[in-house]
């Protein structure tokens, strides 16, 4: 029984990812980042749709979609992390420059050369799109009620973890 | 589901919960400590399959499925505690919550960044993992640093990105 749920779990997270995988390259093509996020989505629950079928008569049939969407999130947050990652980049920087770079320089240089305005502008076009706040290239907010919710709940969760110094 | 083992994982999460609050309270860091988050994480876990073992028997299909479900509930949190220790996007909003009509301008919030010590933080924690080396004024790859990269890049092709930053 447990070797059957892990092999339709895994067989359902490789096939996700491989559909994944070219819907990126054909999407990418076209420049529809947005497109690629819906098939992701779809693929999650579609994937966890046939676990939750192929598992009929299985007592891990519920626990083993949960593991399902525990790969499906390793999977997002290693997706993220690789093309969004702050540190990752510094990194990326730095390797293209044997001989290392002052602190300025790679301040200046982040990204590639957009600098910390161009992770900042980045970053606020992102929660633009997510509908948490207004941005019109020179002005900052306000905060929609979404985005005040999320950057409340954020704080909140900092302030009780004594997460003082971050991103 | 089995509700014996909802309710076991539910205790096992609420005492690696508490730990975690209680460790992060009395002993706050700038440093994320996600191996120590996985630790706690693992903790949990084993309560969770002991005091069911205790209580229920040791049914491998049952402690399967606790440990299932448990992998769920770290790496769900996990992933929400990434953002929430690092997350520049975070950061703009507290920020933005505490501004007079929650506005702005671009140029002030930017200069604000390049003044602050975040990016040196950053630098610093890399240092700390030994993937960078500081020498004086100059900041440079280590070889350890070299390796992480060429993963990450490798990866990257494999899943079809770039790394943007």
């Amino acid at each position: 029984m447990i070797g059957a749920a892990l092999f339709v779990v895994l067989g359902s997270f490789l096939v996700l990812s491989g559909l994944h995988r070219a819907s990126v390259t054909v999407f990418g093509r076209m420049n529809l980042p947005l497109a690629c996020h819906a098939v992701f989505f779809l693929l999650v629950i579609g994937g966890a749709a046939v676990v939750f079928g192929r598992l009929n008569e299985n007592p891990l049939q519920f626990s083993a979609v949960l593991l399902y969407l525990s790969l499906c999130i390793v999977h997002a947050e290693l997706t993220s992390l690789l093309s969004r990652g702050y540190s990752l980049r510094i990194l990326y920087d730095l390797r293209a420059n044997d001989e290392g770079l002052t602190l300025e320089a790679a301040k200046a240089g982040y990204g590639g050369g957009v600098g910390v305005r161009g992770l900042l502008k980045k970053r606020i076009r992102t929660l633009r799109g997510l509908g948490f706040l207004a941005f019109d290239d020179k002005t900052v907010g306000p905060l929609t009620v979404l985005g005040s919710m999320a950057g409340r709940l954020g704080l909140g969760m900092r302030a009780i973890l004594r997460l003082d110094n971050v991103g | 589901m089995n509700v014996a083992v909802c309710e076991t994982v539910i205790l096992g999460a609420f005492a690696a919960g508490v730990l975690h609050v209680v460790v992060w309270r009395v002993r706050p860091s700038n440093d994320p400590r996600i191996g120590l988050l996985c630790l706690l994480g693992g903790f949990g876990w084993a309560f969770a399959v002991g005091l069911y073992v205790v209580r229920w028997g040791g049914d491998r299909v049952a402690v399967a499925a606790v440990t299932f479900d448990f992998i769920f509930l770290i790496i769900a949190y996990l992933f929400f505690y990434a953002g929430l220790s690092r997350s520049v996007s975070i950061t703009l909003l507290g920020q933005l919550l505490q501004a007079p009509d929650q506005q702005i301008g671009f140029d002030v919030l930017a200069g604000a960044y390049e003044k602050s010590d975040r990016f040196d933080d950053r630098i610093r924690l890399l240092n700390n993992l030994n993937l960078v080396e500081i020498s004086g004024e100059n900041i440079r790859l280590s070889g350890r640093g070299k390796v992480l990269t060429d993963t990450a890049r490798g990866l990257c092709g494999l899943l079809g990105g770039t790394i943007e930053g």
